[in-house]
């Protein structure tokens, strides 16, 4: 417990120190930054300008969700239209110096930096370099598509083409993606995390290939401010779905309680198993990793949890052998 | 519930099928429209619409709907609108799709003076647990609604609602589960004295009506606080408290506080770290349970010319009582952790990753064995090589993993070998390969009764290949087809162990013209349990659809 004071108090120290540091040094502008501050009110022509040479560009632009957050009527200039996200027009036209915001030219860091000059309200640059994505040096534009028409060029970003999934042109009832995104998610991830979007065609998976769930009802792909979805639990993030095994139980199971090294993945492989229930072993076999002494000789031919024993195997309120719930 | 052969149906809609291709081949071309006509209106409305029928079926229904019921008769392939585009900052666009007695999804998003957003998401999810004796039809009903605002352009508000209720039948003995989950969530985020800040409060409620659990609420406040120290050291922290109200039980709390944050050496170095503590008071507990959890660790990654170096640890402690709560166990688990990625000549790149994980002081189960029940070795590798150019491309990973509990002799070792490939034969055609395949060896000091424990970690393999030929200007066809093929020794005789299952998509599509479209889809699916007939099955699914914008 002293130690635990120390520690926060530490803690505490440093964000005051950090704080007021913090109000004293800035980070160095990014590009983006630096081409707004060379504008001035002058300098921004409207759509209309963009127009005369890009008038496909701003034709498709029209069917975007991005379109209507460019068109916010109390919003400076420096953030509406197109001039909003690829600097001002005039600038971009100018003889001398001429300069444009180009997403898919900068390098991803930069790229970023010029996307979160307006969604500093739920994701800064600092959350943005924490997380993994930014440190393989993705971008918004790896993901996002802002301009309907620009077709993803799969090949050459990656070096792989999305695999067809045979039962996505079979079911219907789908949950689309988000109207920004490249893709849909399985395609989308699995440009990066082909391995584990191919473990989705075993037989025991969750239901993305039939498209009642998507890759980001699990990952948390951007470490946002809130971080909406993460809420503390005392167990992981599958409860969120699998309500029922939440608990707190009268009798914990020492791995669906997090207590050992992978939680919930210590008995199931997520994306997808050849064993039934996306189990990492078959029958009884999985419990007898750990509980060896039981794998032949304690009530033998039959499964641990389906043979009517020990069903309530994910915790109990009322068995300390988890043989009700 | 096994269907009799209905191939009157699916030949009916396959000779719809080829009548509508052959009716849209006798077309003649739509000639491009000159670039001075005037500009047609744009068409919001969307409608693909059609029946689908699974012809030929026979065998187990409860397992080809294992996880989404397979559309049958009429099917709503998409219907929605996008709204004009808002002069305002508002915009409008709604999606639905579903099937006649099956599956049902909808979304729709709402942006309102381009400072709000809206974004509802349904689906009533229809399925079966699968068995070989009759059982009720399980549902899943999923929906969500958000709502953001933002307040000023660095201070946001939002609100989400979850209500997921699911009614689930099992084989018996298992009990059947009918709940309802509710949870809220509304939190503020922004700027505050230069950092990001964020306070977010949730309400999870669980009401039980099968009676198997007890109802409960879970109410969570989390707050958050980051700076940006200076231009190259960012610091952020965060607590959480949890009071979960379970009924005829005592509340129980959780609470928790972390530290991160990430240093830039340079453009091309940063370590970050992150520490955090969680504290549990579970008064109901009667068995062993933890009362304290502790982790932290520290990672160091530089970017060369040559390639990309990681380097991490990583601690976790933990105070755990022992059933009879007379003695605590602090078992603490190390990781180590690195990886490399780099490029080859030929576009090639490539990298590896490896993490160990090692237990020391692990809890010790009283009474009877007291050997550890936990792994206290883990070994995790990767070596992954992709690359290729517009013409090839592949990939291939292959991932160890090895679990070792010392004291009981357990040894698992698995291996993962992904290999995938994709070819662009010309502007018409391309064609895709990919295969999983598992294997596992284990070893342990023990044997009872003859039966091993390798005998129940059964390998597989799974192949999906495919290909898309674009005929002439407006048609196209795409094969995919995945097959997997399951080795298992199966001491048990049980079923699922032993099967093999082969999915092929065939798929024609035919644009009428620049807003009108025809599909038909020809998919034989079949499934096979060779120690327990009764599992399989073996269908054609047929769907035909029109498309068009209005």
């Amino acid at each position: 417990m002293r130690i635990e004071a120390i520690i926060l108090a530490a803690g505490v120290a440093t964000f005051l120190v950090a704080g007021v540091a913090a109000n004293q040094q800035k980070t160095a502008p990014s590009q983006a930054q630096k081409i707004f501050a060379r504008a001035k009110a002058d300098d921004f022509m409207g759509d209309s300008g963009c127009n005369d040479c890009h008038s496909k560009t701003v034709e498709a632009f029209h069917g975007s969700g991005h379109e209507a957050f460019m068109k916010n009527p109390k919003a400076p200039l420096e953030k509406q239209g197109c001039e909003g996200c690829h600097g001002a027009g005039s600038i971009h036209q100018a003889d001398e110096n001429p300069e444009v915001i180009a997403f898919r030219s900068m390098t991803p860091k930069e790229s970023s930096a010029a996307c979160l000059r307006c969604h500093e309200s739920t994701l800064s640059e600092r959350h943005w370099k924490l997380s993994s994505h930014s440190q393989a040096d993705l971008s918004c534009v790896s993901c996002h598509q802002i301009h309907p028409d620009s077709e993803p060029n799969w090949v050459t970003r990656s070096g792989k083409a999305p695999p067809q999934n045979p039962k996505a042109v079979v079911h219907v009832a789908r949950i689309q993606p988000k109207a920004l995104l490249m893709a849909d998610e399985m395609t989308l991830c699995g440009q990066c995390h082909a391995s584990e979007v191919a473990k989705f065609r075993l037989p025991s998976h969750h239901p993305v290939p039939e498209g009642n769930m998507v890759c980001s009802d699990c990952h948390t792909v951007h470490p946002s401010k809130a971080a909406k979805g993460k809420v503390a639990h005392t167990k992981e993030n599958c409860v969120t779905c699998h309500s029922q095994f939440e608990g707190p139980f009268a009798f914990e199971h020492d791995p669906v309680a997090g207590n050992g090294a992978d939680g919930c993945m210590e008995c199931h492989k997520p994306h997808g198993s050849g064993n039934p229930k996306m189990l990492k072993a078959f029958s009884r076999g999985l419990c007898a990793q750990c509980h060896t002494e039981k794998l032949g000789s304690h009530y033998p031919g039959r499964t641990c949890w389906s043979a009517g024993c020990h069903v309530a195997s994910h915790g109990s309120n009322s068995s300390p052998h988890f043989l009700q719930p | 519930m096994f269907a009799s052969r209905n191939t009157k149906t699916t030949m009916i809609l396959a000779m719809m099928a080829f009548a509508v291709v052959a009716a849209a081949q006798e077309t003649p071309p739509v000639d491009p429209a000159p670039e001075d006509e005037v500009v047609k209106p744009v068409k919001r409305w969307r409608i693909d619409a059609g029946f689908a029928d699974w012809g030929g079926f026979s065998g187990n229904r409860h397992r080809l709907n294992q996880y989404a019921t397979v559309p049958k008769g009429f099917v709503l392939r998409d219907f929605g609108m996008v709204s004009p585009s808002g002069v305002r900052g508002n915009s409008f666009r709604f999606g639905v799709r579903g099937a006649a007695g099956g599956d049902l999804a909808g979304e729709a998003e709402l942006v309102f003076g381009g400072r709000i957003y809206a974004r509802f998401r349904g689906i009533e999810n229809r399925s079966y647990d699968p068995t070989p004796i009759p059982i009720e039809e399980s549902r899943n009903r999923a929906l969500r609604g958000s709502l953001t605002y933002a307040v000023t352009p660095s201070l946001s508000a939002f609100v989400q609602v979850d209500e997921r209720r699911q009614n689930r039948y099992y084989e018996p003995p298992k009990e059947e589960i009918q709940d309802r989950t509710r949870q809220t969530l509304a939190g503020i985020s922004g700027t505050l004295f230069g950092g990001d800040a964020a306070l977010t409060y949730s309400n999870h409620r669980y009401l039980d009506r099968s009676g198997e659990n007890p109802n409960s609420t879970r109410r969570s406040l989390n707050a958050s606080y980051g700076v940006q120290v200076s231009p190259t050291f960012s610091l952020s922290g965060s607590y959480s408290r949890t009071n979960i109200e379970q009924n005829f039980f005592f509340d129980s709390q959780a609470t928790r506080w972390g530290l991160e944050g990430l240093m830039e050496i340079g453009d091309d170095a940063t370590v970050s770290f992150y520490a955090k503590n969680e504290d549990f008071e579970l008064p109901n507990a009667q068995n062993n349970f933890v009362r304290k959890r502790m982790e932290g660790g520290i990672n160091f990654r530089s970017r060369q010319p040559s390639g990309t170096f990681q380097i991490g640890i990583r601690h976790k402690e933990m105070e755990r009582f022992r059933d009879d709560f007379e003695f605590v166990d602090v078992p603490s688990y190390d990781r180590i952790e690195a990886k490399w990625s780099s490029k080859l000549p030929g576009d090639l790149r490539y990298a590896i990753k490896g993490s160990w994980d090692h237990v020391k002081s692990p809890p010790q189960p009283i009474g009877g064995d007291e050997r550890q029940l936990i792994f206290d070795e883990r070994i995790r590798g990767q070596f992954k090589l992709d690359g290729g150019n517009e013409k090839f491309s592949g990939y291939g990973v292959y991932d160890f993993s090895y679990d070792q509990n010392g004291p009981r002799a357990v040894n698992v070792y698995g291996h993962t070998l992904t290999l995938g490939g994709n070819w662009v034969a010309n502007v018409t055609t391309s064609a895709y390969l990919e295969m999983i395949a598992e294997t596992y060896s284990v070893s342990h000091g023990f044997e009872e009764t003859g039966i091993r424990l390798d005998q129940f970690f059964p390998s597989g393999v799974s192949l999906a290949g495919g290909a898309t030929w674009t005929l002439g200007t407006t048609s196209s066809l795409t094969l995919g087809a995945s097959h997997f093929f399951g080795r298992n020794e199966n001491p048990l005789l049980l079923d699922g162990g032993n099967i093999r299952s082969t999915q092929i998509t065939l798929n024609y599509q035919k644009r009428l013209n620049e807003d009108k479209r025809f599909e038909v889809t020809v998919a034989p699916w079949s499934y096979t349990d060779r120690l327990v007939s009764q599992m399989g099955y073996r269908a054609t699914v047929v769907s035909v659809s029109f498309a068009t914008k209005f």
